[in-house]
């Protein structure tokens, strides 16, 4: 056979045509006649067919490596004035590759240089920190493009902007702006969705709210499994006035989807808290407390906050302070917890004094609730609640002689009542108290103030003597140290006592992100415009799913008007979904063909789907045990103990949102009742998983 | 870097063209290659017996593969995926080859090499070839895959090894190391 290059050789290259190709392009006399077949070859693509960008520009670099560098210009020349527009040019930028001379593989920036501009962050951020984490961040991508290792950028790029979003001041919106800038560098290289998270941050504290919920929409679409977007979304929704109720819904729902998690039982049970209605109260005591003892700390503000409100407006029940104590029943210290809450930061001591009362009613021997009790009563003051709280540390002390705590309040509720018989006797209780145990602080503080109180200057010259000696054995105690010297220097007395009593109030974190004042940015601006679609179609779904069925009929009309305007896949898929627009069911990728399936619940469009599609077998699975078929329904927990690693994103996304079906299996329940139970939050997985699936590996941001 | 990574190069998920965003079409996304087959013992004696009868003058075969390509790619676990590209005509996988030469089919699509695994990342990936125009004709491996093959990380070596992976099952392919610079 003849080896020849005419027009078709260059549809498939082989090692041969390239030694060959070589040899003519470098002959003078032969080289037009080959770029005469080159030029018919490409004229075969036309403006109304589908043109193979990856063969043409491999054959124009392909071309380039083989052809004379003097014959470049005349070649580029050639393509660019006798062939259709866009195929010539991605053939040009093949051909027009840069040489090995200026494409030299780079390593990335190393772990030092990374620190040390780590720590400058730590302290400071201006322009010139600002280059520099622009020039870092360029390195990472020119690396990136050399060898599409993306983990080192990403990776970096989480601790920059974690710092750069802690920047306060006046440059902390123009830090905000760099971190949203840099991000979206990463997210073109790799979806990873703690980018995603700081990005929605990045906006938030540019005070681009819009933005940052359509970035966070968007954002659960692609992890339907992040309970901790989910969260950070409630916060976007909550903190723009006119999205209250959306946040509360999606609050709602994301409870029903992920119940363990802290964050979203808190945003819920804060927003039920905000109610006029008992119901809701009770509502969000209960969700609070149903898992308390697994992790109170988080849910303590919460907590306390809920019921001091309530009780402020009248809408707190017995039944819910009950419900709190029984669930703590065993836990006295974890209670002590709450009601030093709703004290110190709410001094809402009647709700902290209502809890110990049920306390000592539910559980008449514990000791420690009734010296709260007492405590309570003298928070509360009043000559009745005095003798109350006199009455039952006189009893307790009966029982416990040496216990210290119970002498020390008994003195003070004593000392309180100003009766001068009590006073004497509180003397002698704490005279006691400092001879048992001459190590406790207290006493000899509280007998220095009854000594100081009287205003007579033998007192007060014995009071700094006892301070002092105490002093000598409660060397470390800086706090006592520095009381002692603050009544030298304070001659009349100070409440010291009180002080020492006092405990440090529990201040929640100031979260700095949501006190930004909101800033006149264009939303344009601020995110791509396919974020814009993608967050404001998933919007849409939330809505549809949760919203009134005048909000629906809303979504409806606005879905069939975005099909009108360059749909996105996504739009089009939720079109499928809701039966709007004919031309989507022409689409035939799986999410379209699955989609169709579930809404016309066609068992054998799914049996179809299962031979087509092997890697999303579980999603298929999952909605034939939904529409009652027994066999896949047995199979569902088998398909779900697969190992992370090998399943499909979608099927991984499924898992985690089928865990607390799988764990109820798993306890024995039948899986055809699980899955008959859990219908309505098993479609919904079906269609989170599913949606999951759009845009996969496309450009992220 | 792990011992595959040195072996077959690193993962990559596709690489889009420069200045294009996508790096795969929805069909290659959402159909796998009805050829589509692991490298194993089984496979691979079928595959050498057919390309030992081509080479050794077996007209039909030659017919058969004179205008397709087969198309390899080394997956995360080190496998290797061959199958014949198949034509995809409006948007659809047509189960029939693609003649890459054919006037008919030249601009109609293809299932390419991301469809193999179903667009994940992937190692190096290529092309099997019959070159008639060799003296004698012989079969040939090489790294064209735009979006996987060609990636500036990819090296000779790489290619080797998977010759060298054939030549376990008793393949025997010529490397042909494409560059992307001079």
């Amino acid at each position: 056979m003849v080896h020849r290059i005419d027009k078709m050789s260059f549809a498939h290259l082989k090692e041969s045509d390239f030694i060959l190709l070589k040899q003519i392009l470098s002959d003078d006399k032969q080289r037009d006649r080959v770029l005469a077949e080159l030029l018919a070859y490409l004229s075969f693509w036309s403006p109304d067919q589908w043109i193979d960008e990856e063969h043409l520009y491999f054959l124009g670099l392909d071309i380039c490596l083989v052809c004379p560098s003097n014959f470049h210009d005349t070649v580029v020349d050639a393509v660019r004035n006798k062939i259709f527009g866009p195929v010539a040019k991605i053939f040009v930028a093949g051909f027009k590759r840069p040489t090995s001379k200026e494409v030299q593989v780079k390593s990335p920036p190393s772990k030092t240089e990374l620190d040390k501009l780590l720590a400058r962050l730590k302290t400071h951020f201006d322009s010139v920190v600002e280059a520099d984490v622009k020039a870092i961040v360029h390195r990472y991508l020119v690396c990136i493009e050399s060898d599409g290792y993306a983990d080192d950028l990403v990776d970096a790029l989480k601790k920059i902007g974690e710092l750069l979003l802690k920047v306060q001041g006046p440059m902390a919106r123009r830090a905000a702006k760099l971190t949203c800038d840099i991000l979206q560098e990463g997210l073109k290289w790799k979806s990873d969705n703690y980018l995603w998270i700081l990005w929605g941050r990045g906006l938030v504290k540019m005070g681009v709210f819009e933005a940052a919920e359509l970035v966070y929409w968007e954002a659960i679409r692609r992890f339907p499994w992040d309970m901790y977007l989910r969260s950070m979304l409630i916060e976007v929704l909550e903190c723009q006035h006119d999205k209250y109720n959306e946040a509360f819904n999606l609050a709602r729902e994301s409870f029903r989807i992920f119940p363990d998690s802290e964050a979203i039982t808190n945003q819920l049970a804060m927003f039920l808290g905000q109610s006029q209605n008992a119901s809701d109260i009770s509502e969000a005591i209960n969700i609070l407390t149903a898992n308390i003892k697994d992790n109170i700390f988080p849910k303590i503000g919460a907590l306390a906050s809920i019921m001091a409100n309530a009780a402020g407006k009248n809408l707190l029940g017995d039944q819910d302070v009950e419900l709190v104590v029984n669930r703590l029943l065993n836990e006295g210290q974890l209670l002590g917890t709450v009601s030093n809450n709703l004290i110190n930061v709410h001094k809402a001591f009647d709700v902290a004094h209502w809890l110990w009362r049920k306390h000592v009613v539910l559980a008449p021997n514990n000791i420690f609730s009734k010296i709260q009790l007492a405590k309570t009563y003298i928070l509360l003051g009043g000559k009745t609640n005095l003798s109350n709280a006199s009455e039952i540390l006189k009893k307790l002390n009966t029982v416990h002689l040496n216990d210290t705590i119970i002498r020390n309040f008994l003195a003070k509720v004593l000392t309180l009542t100003g009766v001068p018989e009590d006073i004497e006797e509180a003397k002698k209780i704490l005279r006691n108290t400092m001879k048992i145990t001459p190590e406790d602080v207290y006493a000899p503080c509280q007998f220095a103030e009854l000594l100081l109180s009287s205003g007579d200057p033998s007192d007060r010259q014995e009071a700094i003597n006892l301070l002092k000696k105490t002093r000598e054995v409660n060397k470390r105690n800086k706090k006592f140290k520095k009381l002692l010297e603050l009544i030298e220097k304070t001659p009349g007395g100070t409440s010291i006592s009180t002080e020492l009593m006092k405990e440090e109030p529990i201040v929640a974190d100031e979260d700095q992100d949501f006190s930004i004042e909101k800033l006149d940015i264009d939303l344009n601006e601020a995110v791509p415009l396919d974020i814009i679609k993608l967050g404001t179609t998933r919007r849409l779904r939330f809505k549809m799913d949760n919203g009134s069925e005048e909000e629906k009929e809303l979504v409806l009309t606005q879905v069939a008007d975005m099909l009108n305007d360059a749909p996105l896949a996504y739009t089009r898929l939720i079109a499928v979904r809701y039966g709007i627009g004919e031309d989507q069911d022409q689409m035939t990728s799986f999410a379209f063909e699955f989609e169709r399936a579930l809404r016309e619940h066609d068992k054998i469009a799914l049996e179809g789907l299962s031979e087509k599609y092997t890697r999303f077998t579980a999603l298929i699975i999952v909605a034939q045990a939904m529409f009652g078929d027994v066999q896949s329904a047995a199979k569902i927990a088998d398909l779900m103990s697969v190992d992370d690693e090998t399943l499909h994103p979608a099927v991984r996304a499924l898992k985690r949102r089928m865990r607390p079906h799988l764990v109820l299996i798993r306890k024995g329940e039948s899986p055809e009742s699980v899955v008959n139970k859990g219908k309505s939050d098993i479609l919904v997985a079906l269609h989170d998983a599913n949606e999951s699936v759009l845009c996969e590996f496309a450009l992220a941001a | 870097m792990d011992a595959l990574d040195e072996k077959f190069g690193i993962l990559i998920d596709p690489q889009p063209l420069p200045e294009r965003h996508r790096a795969f079409q929805t069909w290659e996304r959402d159909f796998a290659p009805n050829s589509l087959s692991k490298l194993d013992n089984a496979t691979a004696d079928s595959l050498m017996w057919a390309m030992h009868e081509i080479s050794s003058g077996w007209k039909l075969g030659k017919v058969l593969i004179y205008d397709t390509k087969i198309i390899w790619i080394i997956d995360r676990s080190g496998n290797l995926w061959f199958a014949i590209e198949e034509l995809v005509l409006n948007g659809k996988p047509t189960g029939y080859p693609k003649h890459t030469k054919l006037l008919i089919t030249v601009s109609q699509s293809k299932l390419g090499h991301p469809a193999l695994i179903n667009c994940a990342q992937a190692r190096i990936a290529g092309e099997i070839y019959f070159d008639t125009n060799s003296d004698p004709p012989i079969w040939k491996i090489n790294n064209l895959s735009g979006r996987y093959g060609r990636h500036n990380s990819r090296t000779p070596v790489h290619l080797d090894n998977v010759v060298t992976l054939f030549k376990g099952y008793g393949i025997d392919v010529t490397p042909h190391f494409q560059r992307n610079t001079v």
